[in-house]
């Protein structure tokens, strides 16, 4: 029987006139990759940013393990690894630093940094400022900080956005080994094959809303589309 | 009741400044302080404007746009916002009673001030990138000559607007046409090197510098005393300013500097009023030399100490990390705490070591003088570390704020140390931390987007 790490209760976001996110619940079990996809606007980078604690819901709440996030904080937020689609990082501290200073705001084991430097393939950089570093590696970085402390939920926003192909298998790898260890991650992408290949679940945004959920079989089912491809899928049960 | 302050002081100084008299040099040398520090502020802002470093500006990068047109966009840009300061200083001028708002033989000098600062500005923005990274020491110290002498003549310019009567004739004649010529000479320079800087320098803008690392990232020590989490934002902080942050490091430490300067110069000049030695270690605490040393110690300690106002909204944007890491406000507010206090811990020390070396301290109130030294870098670095923050996303009003509090209570201080105790025995400090924490808690729960 799974276990229930994250559930979302109804969350709604408002900026003035805008509902970003409306009256959205899901739940992601340990072990399980839960995949966000919709077009830009659709309010996935907000309801990632309101489970990753950086945005406070209007309405609703979510619960790591039962807990509240928002009354609990330090000590759950520990528990999540979250990496931003736009990255803002320090350009005058170099990678290392930047990770150690991460792994301490974790209170995580520091030994973990040299590792996630080598997962990474960061080590030829590593001691260089963050300021010279190109997309792809600072999305390298971001990846690295948000797998250090071994988080029981991973958040990613758009992991894929300047990664090299290698690289995208790389994190496909580690998503999986996360799958196998009973962590959970919770991922957005446009990248359909990516999500069909890796998400247990995928839940489809538009508008804010929740529109569609399931595996990605049983949403190929609900479109009727068993052939065809899952970009074709998402937008058939998008629209 | 930060205008209020503002104000009244302005008022203050307008009305006492037309009573002293202070030397040509002495002015002179004030201008040109005050020039150098402006210069020094807009260091970085200036290098971002000629290389729109992390500006929408960069997109004209990939346009058919000619490099003198970044150049003169990036001069057009300085100098309005020096016409600002100038504007500030002939009405200051006007209050002081100095002479008319709108006073036309102040209009050249007023013009040549204008586009000497900003081209020297746009000098040293363009020095600082380049030899930044190239180590070329000849040129940088070529660069930091040709600024200076900018400084001197801009400085001098300013002593012809603020008062222009106390200047000989002379010189103010030889300063327009010699500021013309040099002028013509620093436009000259800054359009060649930027023509020839520009392709190299404008991805080592954008990508800073890679080397020198000084790593404070290990201060592990300080794990026995504090949370981890603490001592990593500490560490970051403090490693962040010995790689210049922002340009009020170099303002900060200039100040500094500048206040020792003074201190050695009242010490050892005689300005001080004559006191009869006295053996009493309480009469001692008010020598005009004591007196001295300690209010130099508060303004170095203050001085040092609001970096903390510049770095609380620097990091603002990336506060998104402590949001989603699970740092709590009273972590960052005593990173913030110790962080105001670690930058300005040399204060108390060179400030009584001028004073060893000047000989003007009774030798047995060294070491008195020492501990109300230390005292008040204590009292005016917490002060002024506590209200971190209090604006976090205004930082010239955070500093007003601090200085109003720290510097001032520091000063009372100075008159009598044993008022730093009431402070605490009336529960102002636990006053002060608890309003530290929450506002930090709030500060770290707004919505970073």
């Amino acid at each position: 029987m799974s276990t229930e790490l994250v559930r979302v209760e109804a969350v709604t976001k408002k900026y003035a006139e805008l509902t970003a996110v409306d009256k959205v619940s899901l739940h992601v079990d340990a072990g399980e990759v839960y995949a966000l996809v919709g077009a830009n606007g659709a309010g996935k980078s907000t309801l990632i940013r309101i489970l990753a604690g950086i945005v406070a819901a209007d309405e609703g709440k979510v619960l790591i393990e039962g807990e509240d996030l928002i009354a609990r904080a330090p000590h759950l937020k520990r528990r999540i690894g979250y990496l931003p689609e736009e990255l803002f990082l320090y350009n005058r501290l170099s990678g290392r630093e930047y990770l150690r200073l991460v792994a301490g705001l974790k209170d995580a084991n520091a030994n973990d940094v040299a590792a996630e430097v080598d997962f990474f393939e960061l080590s030829l950089i590593a001691d260089k400022w963050i300021g010279g570093y190109s997309l792809g590696m600072r999305k390298k970085l971001g990846l690295a900080a948000a797998m250090l402390g071994r988080p029981d939920l991973l958040v990613l926003d758009e992991p894929l956005n300047g990664l090299d192909v290698e690289m995208m298998r790389g994190l496909r790898d580690r998503i999986e080994t996360v799958r196998a260890e009973g962590r959970a991650v919770l991922l957005s992408s446009h990248v359909m094959s990516f999500v069909e290949l890796i998400a247990d679940r995928v839940g489809i945004m538009c508008g804010g809303h929740l529109v569609a959920e399931g595996s990605p079989q049983e949403l190929r089912e609900r479109a009727a589309l068993e052939n065809a491809s899952f970009e074709d899928v998402f937008f058939k049960l998008a629209n | 009741m930060v205008v209020g302050i503002s104000f009244v002081t302005v008022s203050r100084l307008s009305t006492e400044a037309p009573s002293w008299q202070p030397s040509f040099v002495t002015r002179s040398i004030l201008c040109v302080g005050f020039v150098v520090i402006l210069m020094g502020l807009a260091l970085s802002r200036a290098s971002a404007e000629i290389y729109h470093v992390r500006r929408p500006e960069s997109i004209l990068d990939s346009l058919p746009i000619s490099l003198s047109t970044h150049l003169h966009a990036a001069f057009l840009k300085r100098i309005s916002r020096t016409i600002v300061v100038a504007v500030l200083i002939v009405t200051v001028r006007t209050l002081s009673g100095f002479g008319q708002l709108l006073d036309p033989s102040v209009l050249l000098p007023l013009s040549l001030f204008v586009i000497i600062i900003s081209l020297a500005e746009i000098l040293s923005a363009l020095g600082w990138i380049h030899c930044g990274h190239t180590g070329k020491g000849i040129t940088a110290f070529g660069l930091v000559l040709v600024v200076f002498v900018s400084a001197i003549f801009a400085g001098l310019l300013l002593e012809l607007i603020v008062r222009p009567l106390f200047v000989p004739s002379w010189i103010s004649h030889a300063l327009v046409i010699v500021g013309g010529i040099w002028i013509v000479a620093l436009y000259s320079l800054a359009r060649f090197l930027h023509q020839s800087w520009r392709a190299f320098d404008i991805e080592l803008a954008k990508r800073i510098q890679s080397g020198g690392n000084r790593n404070l990232l290990g201060l592990q020590f300080l794990q026995r005393h504090f949370a981890r989490p603490v001592v990593v934002q500490l560490s970051r902080d403090l490693q962040l300013t010995l790689r210049a942050f922002s340009s009020s490091v170099y303002v900060a430490l200039f100040t500094f500097l500048l206040l020792l300067l003074v201190l050695i110069t009242v010490l050892t000049t005689g300005w001080l009023p004559t006191a009869a030695i006295t053996s009493g270690w309480f009469d001692a605490t008010w020598l005009p030399a004591v007196m001295a040393v300690k209010v130099t110690c508060v303004l170095t300690t203050a001085s040092c100490s609001i970096v903390v106002a510049v770095l609380v909204a620097y990091q603002l944007p990336h506060l998104w990390l402590e949001r989603t890491t699970g740092a709590s406000g009273k972590q960052m507010w005593e990173s913030k705490l110790w962080y105001a206090r670690v930058v300005s811990l040399a204060s108390p020390l060179v400030v009584w070591l001028v004073s060893v070396v000047s000989g003007t301290i009774p030798a047995f109130y060294l070491l008195p003088l020492l501990i109300e030294c230390i005292w008040l870098w204590w009292i005016v670095s917490t002060m002024i570390g506590a209200l971190a923050f209090e604006i976090p996303d205004r930082p010239e009003l955070a500093i007003v704020l601090m200085i109003s509090f720290g510097a001032v209570f520091g000063l009372l201080v100075t008159i009598f140390w044993p008022i730093g105790l009431a402070f605490f025995a009336v529960n102002g400090y636990r006053g002060l931390t608890l309003r530290g924490h929450s506002r930090a808690r709030f500060c770290l729960m707004m919505e970073g987007d």
